[in-house]
């Protein structure tokens, strides 16, 4: 792994506006993402976890530029992504692209699969109209689907077919960097399987530089290299796989580490949970730390001010009192 | 399984070589096929699989809460405190719903009515089954709010089902399901795959207290081996609308035996053996379609151990121990040679 940062993303701030229903018709602010910042290194698999609501989609999004930010930088390659003119826009866009979750309605039903994952080819004007054929063969082949049915719709093919698909569109340009925003969270698990492997395979092979997003621990857990964990749209903690799995700090990763249920069942006997309750409303987070009303360590200066996220060992950072904020 | 096994005192449901069909415009779907599954008095019993796999069908045969048609009960039997269900007439089966079996869902609040508060929700349970009045009614539904750990419930019931979050409205939804002066079955179909990790971590703990303190048996229907391993005492895997295998939930996840357990567990990313791994081990292929499955081991076009034979029929049973039988030829022959 090189140390060149692929992406920079500065205290980036992604708020809606929404307005409330019922009589007052008063305008909301729902904070999505709240002054995030992260790196990613060229070459690793930065996973994202966090439950809903915490932001982790809004975040791929708007790396993406698919959303306006409110406030913060998004840097690729150093050069100010939300600075950027369409031409240069579109330019960088070959570089970056996105698998989506729901392989269903990320893809046009109306389109043959060749133009679904001809279309960045298209739009790009890559190579003449046979070599696009030619290309979007080889993709298919080389995302395990058999290049013979490119002229169904995607209706025709089940979902982990579909999600396929969307790889095949995602690396049509030859990208360097993928957001997979829940790229397996709507597949059977033999399937989730599957798309895993294909994920690490394309990889390993193209030396892409991931951003995965997922609410699912176990998957973040095997496919990453390091892991970010949000919460109502702050990052509480980031560290290497290794580190983080053993050594996890923030009580919000510990819960989540508690709560996600274990493939042995003799490890329920006894067991306890400390965490209780909700997660609260984006809309109106609660004051200091965020975990506050959940947290079973929770003093008068957690519930007064938000933990600034400081790094406790070499990458390891932590956004709690607890440990030296 | 050998006659007279489902009959018992200790028995709850037991459903008998069930057949259930859909008969739609491009044919049948056979979506369950010769199942036989007995669920005892105060046991947890888990249906697992994957999409399509025949797992809600079962379920919802029980209650009867599949569309007739273009649903059909091709043969078979469904025994539920010694009454057969199938041959019951429908005013029965209403009364049997809402009083000895009740049902959660998956979606809380899809399931619940938005334009009524909870409070008048769960006591029209109560009003329906029981001569009593809508005052008793309510202070029945704030005790049942208050048993699921929602906060301050004599609040709560004046709610509507949109002021509630996720958890605690299938917390509600619980409630709703325990209204009943003798609960027997709680049908729980995918009860927290559309919650949180930390949400759905304090609804399985719920269920797990409220089945001590109530009595009851619980038929849960998941997809996640995560659930059922925090849930089950007893499994059955399905594939296909078929039983591949049934164990108790220990013998299930420490000597799984059909290849179809076997690779959903090696399907799963968080098996310890994938620490630090950089490959799953996948099962590759996928479900063959229901309209055009033949006789043979549904299983088979994606099985290592395939044989002609598991080609052309469904193996017999194969027992391992008095609480682990699973239905594969492959094993059938192993077996046989000890």
């Amino acid at each position: 792994m090189k140390d060149t940062k692929i992406l920079e993303v500065k205290n980036l701030v992604k708020h809606f506006t929404v307005t409330a229903q019922g009589a007052s018709e008063q305008k909301q602010v729902v904070r999505a993402v709240d002054g995030v910042s992260l790196d990613i290194k060229e070459g690793e698999i930065l996973g994202i976890v966090g439950e809903s609501g915490c932001g982790k989609s809004t975040l791929g999004k708007t790396v993406m530029r698919l959303h306006d930010k409110t406030s913060g930088e998004v840097l690729y390659r150093g050069e100010d992504l939300f600075g950027m003119k369409r031409d240069q826009m579109k330019d960088i866009s070959t570089h970056m692209q996105m698998i989506f979750q729901d392989p269903y309605s990320s893809l046009n039903p109306r389109k043959k699969v060749s133009q679904v994952i001809g279309q960045p080819l298209r739009i790009h004007s890559v190579g003449s109209s046979s070599e696009q054929s030619d290309r979007v063969e080889a993709l298919m082949e080389e995302v395990g689907l058999n290049p013979k049915f490119k002229r169904r719709y995607p209706h025709q093919f089940s979902g982990g077919q579909r999600q396929r698909i969307g790889i095949a569109r995602a690396l049509a340009l030859d990208p360097e960097f993928i957001v997979c925003d829940e790229a397996v969270s709507a597949l059977d698990v033999s399937v989730q399987a599957q798309i895993l492997n294909l994920l690490l395979d394309l990889q390993s092979k193209h030396q892409f530089t991931y951003m995965f997003i997922s609410h699912d621990l176990a998957v973040v857990e095997f496919i990453s290299t390091r892991i970010l964990v949000m919460y109502l749209g702050r990052v509480v903690e980031i560290a290497d796989k290794k580190e983080l799995v053993q050594k996890h700090l923030h009580p919000y990763t510990k819960a989540l580490f508690e709560a996600f249920p274990t493939t042995d069942p003799r490890s329920r006997i006894g067991k306890k949970r400390v965490v209780m309750g909700d997660v609260p409303s984006p809309i109106y987070p609660p004051s200091g730390c965020h975990f506050h009303p959940r947290c079973p360590f929770a003093t008068d200066k957690c519930r007064m001010e938000y933990p600034p996220l400081k790094e406790v060992s070499p990458g390891h950072s932590v956004a709690c009192w607890e440990f030296g904020s | 399984m050998s006659e007279g096994k489902h009959t018992g005192d200790d028995v709850l449901v037991s459903i008998e070589n069930l057949n259930f069909n859909f008969n739609i415009q491009r044919g049948i779907v056979k979506a369950v096929r010769d199942l036989s599954v007995t669920i005892k008095k105060g046991e947890t019993l888990t249906l697992v699989g994957e999409s399509g796999c025949g797992k809600s069908v079962t379920a919802h045969a029980i209650n009867q809460l599949n569309p007739m048609p273009p649903g059909v009960v091709e043969s078979g039997k469904i025994y539920f405190r010694d009454k057969d269900l199938l041959t019951l007439p429908k005013s029965q089966i209403e009364a049997l719903r809402g009083t000895q079996i009740s049902m959660i869902f998956q979606e809380p609040m899809t399931a619940l009515n938005p334009v009524f508060t909870i409070g008048s929700q769960i006591a029209d349970v109560y009003r329906t089954h029981q001569r009593i009045s809508k005052k008793e009614a309510l202070a029945k539904a704030v005790e049942l709010l208050d048993l699921v750990k929602i906060p301050s419930p004599d609040e709560r019931i004046h709610n509507y089902p949109h002021q509630l979050s996720g958890g605690m409205r299938q917390r509600a939804m619980i409630a709703m399901a325990l209204a009943s002066p003798e609960p027997g079955l709680m049908i729980a179909d995918e009860p927290t795959t559309a919650l949180d990790v930390t949400i759905q971590a304090q609804i399985l703990d719920l269920l797990n207290d409220l089945k001590k303190t109530v009595g009851m048996s619980i038929l849960l229907i998941t997809h996640d081996m995560g659930v059922v391993s925090e849930m089950a005492d007893r499994v059955v895997v399905m594939y296909a609308g078929r039983k591949v295998e049934e164990a108790d939930v220990f013998s299930l996840f420490e000597e799984p035996k059909h290849p179809y357990t076997l690779g959903l567990l090696n399907s799963l990313p968080s098996n310890p053996k994938y620490r630090g791994a950089k490959r799953l081990e996948a099962i590759d292929g996928t479900v063959p379609d229901l309209l055009t499955i033949g006789e043979g081991c549904p299983f088979a076009n994606r099985c290592g151990f395939v044989k002609d034979k598991c080609l052309k029929e469904f193996p017999e049973e194969t027992k391992i121990s008095d609480d682990h039988f699973v239905w594969c030829h492959h094993l059938q022959q192993q077996e046989g040679r000890v």
